[in-house]
């Protein structure tokens, strides 16, 4: 039982490749960590995972199964922007809906509190939606969890509350879980494993080069 | 002592709200908040989101939402910060940095950015000096934002705000989703324009960045003050840390002990 990526090529539209054959995997029940610089494409590896991007070659499988092109998604996508993921004229009660019914045990796990259901997302802080993005992803179909940089825009207590609640439930579950972010000291905390973004760029040589990065630059301009 | 640059005391800020019909009732955002940031001192103002730290750089830079409600005093230099006195010192004395790249405008060459507000007869020339300041090559003045990296953008940010008639120095969030290097060079940046003399408000939940940065910092929760620490005083298990909150704030980093509220990390 494993989140598998095998031989994985990507690149965006237009532009050089991010991953050349990169092969890991994710067994249920741990938790790897995804580390790497601003704009090296970690970000971009928590879309594929999830199946929002579709590779330009190679497989990724969950369970031994494909991801299935249309459906539930068993690999489910937790943003750095809870206010990007919902939809902003609903309330709460309907955005988690929109998933499943999600259990009084599960909001209470997750300190989400009764009267905030009737709120719109414009009336909770920011600390208070990601916890309904993480509840509405916690669907009993959810085999894995990408946390792409799940907790970078909150403070400390609330980043530490928020990891409490998850955790516990992933164990519990026996889910497998990504966990994306450029914190070492939470990735210390949190993972079983780390895999440095770098390592999925491919053989020496190939590696990705921004046409928008300074080096490319003056390569382009010594040339 | 160096002379306080900003005075902020009694700050009250609310919002007014319809309740259904015509029935008002006033949110409140900050209550009854007093600091001082003196000449040469960055100030860091640590918080949740949502503990009002960044009303507190609106309120100073008179850019609330039409329906807050403002009661106390800000003084900047010892006088009233009136609108006619933000007009005259806003992008001259006092300084703006925004938290988001996002706030440059992406139809316009970065240099003619860096140019607005300055006297048109030396602007060139200027904006050449703010260019090296910040590293940033001469060429890259003709380039639009998605032309460059966000380390990049970052500084062009900088360069933005700083003039040399600078006093007053209000930067938002300028470190996250930044890694580890550019952040230093953020810091760096921001002692620097303390060491010119200008007073440095740094409104941030990154402790580690506040504490490495500046002298004291204060602590926000739930709309109020709580307490102002000193920076040295963040460190071990945070003994020294006179506000329970500011302890609770330091042991919640997963460098730390990832506690959160008193509950110790069990994983």
């Amino acid at each position: 039982m494993a989140l598998v990526v095998s031989g994985l090529d990507y690149g965006h539209p237009g532009g050089e490749p991010l991953y050349r054959d990169a092969s890991f995997r994710v067994e249920a029940g741990t938790v790897v960590g995804v580390t790497g610089p601003s704009g090296s494409g970690k970000s971009t590896l928590g879309a594929l995972l999830a199946g929002d991007l579709r590779p330009r070659a190679g497989e990724i499988t969950v369970d031994g199964a494909p991801l299935p092109g249309r459906g539930f998604r068993p690999v489910q996508l937790i943003h750095q922007h809870p206010e990007r993921a919902v939809n902003l004229k609903w309330r709460m009660r309907s955005v988690l809906r929109e998933s499943h019914a999600v259990p009084r045990e599960t909001l209470d796990l997750l300190g989400i509190r009764s009267e905030w259901l009737d709120r719109r997302p414009g009336e909770l802080s920011g600390g208070e939606l990601q916890r309904f993005c993480i509840a509405r992803a916690l669907h009993p179909a959810t085999r894995y969890l990408v946390a792409d940089e799940m907790t970078a825009m909150f403070d400390a207590i609330t980043q530490a509350r928020i990891w409490h609640a998850l955790i516990g439930i992933v164990r519990e579950r026996g889910l497998g879980m990504v966990v994306i972010s450029h914190e070492p000291a939470l990735l210390d905390r949190l993972c079983d494993e780390r895999i440095p973004v770098e390592r999925l760029r491919g053989p020496a040589g190939s590696a990705r080069r921004s046409r928008w990065s300074p080096a490319a630059r003056d390569a382009a301009g010594s040339a | 002592m160096n002379t306080p640059i900003l005075t902020v005391s009694e700050l009250g800020v609310g919002f007014v709200q319809y309740a259904g019909g015509l029935r008002t009732r006033t949110v409140p955002g900050i209550t009854g908040l007093d600091l001082e940031v003196r000449e040469g001192e960055i100030l860091a103002v640590l918080g949740a989101s949502g503990s009002g730290k960044t009303l507190l750089a609106q309120a100073i830079l008179g850019i609330l939402p039409h329906n807050a409600h403002v009661t106390g005093e800000i003084r900047y230099r010892g006088e009233r910060l009136t609108a006619a006195r933000r007009r005259r010192t806003l992008g001259r004395e006092i300084s703006y940095i925004p938290q988001s790249v996002t706030n440059l405008d992406p139809l316009m060459p970065v240099g003619g950015q860096v140019r607005i507000g300055l006297d048109p007869k030396t602007a060139e020339q200027e904006q050449r000096r703010l260019f090296a300041r910040y590293g940033l090559a001469d060429e890259a003045a003709r380039l639009y934002p998605f032309e460059l990296s966000g380390g990049m953008l970052r500084r062009v940010l900088f360069a933005t705000g700083v003039r040399d008639t600078v006093r007053l120095v209000i930067a938002d969030e300028p470190t996250p989703g930044l890694h580890a290097e550019a952040v230093a060079e953020v810091l760096r940046h921001l002692r620097e324009l303390a060491a010119d003399g200008a007073a440095v408000l740094l409104i941030t939940h990154d402790i580690l960045s506040a504490v490495t940065v500046a002298e004291r910092v204060a602590v926000m929760n739930g709309g109020r003050l709580v307490t102002v620490e000193s920076a040295s005083a963040f460190t071990g298990e945070g003994d020294g840390l006179g506000h329970p909150f500011a302890r609770e704030l330091w042991r919640a980093l997963p460098q730390n002990r990832f506690s959160a509220g008193g509950v110790e990390w069990r994983w």
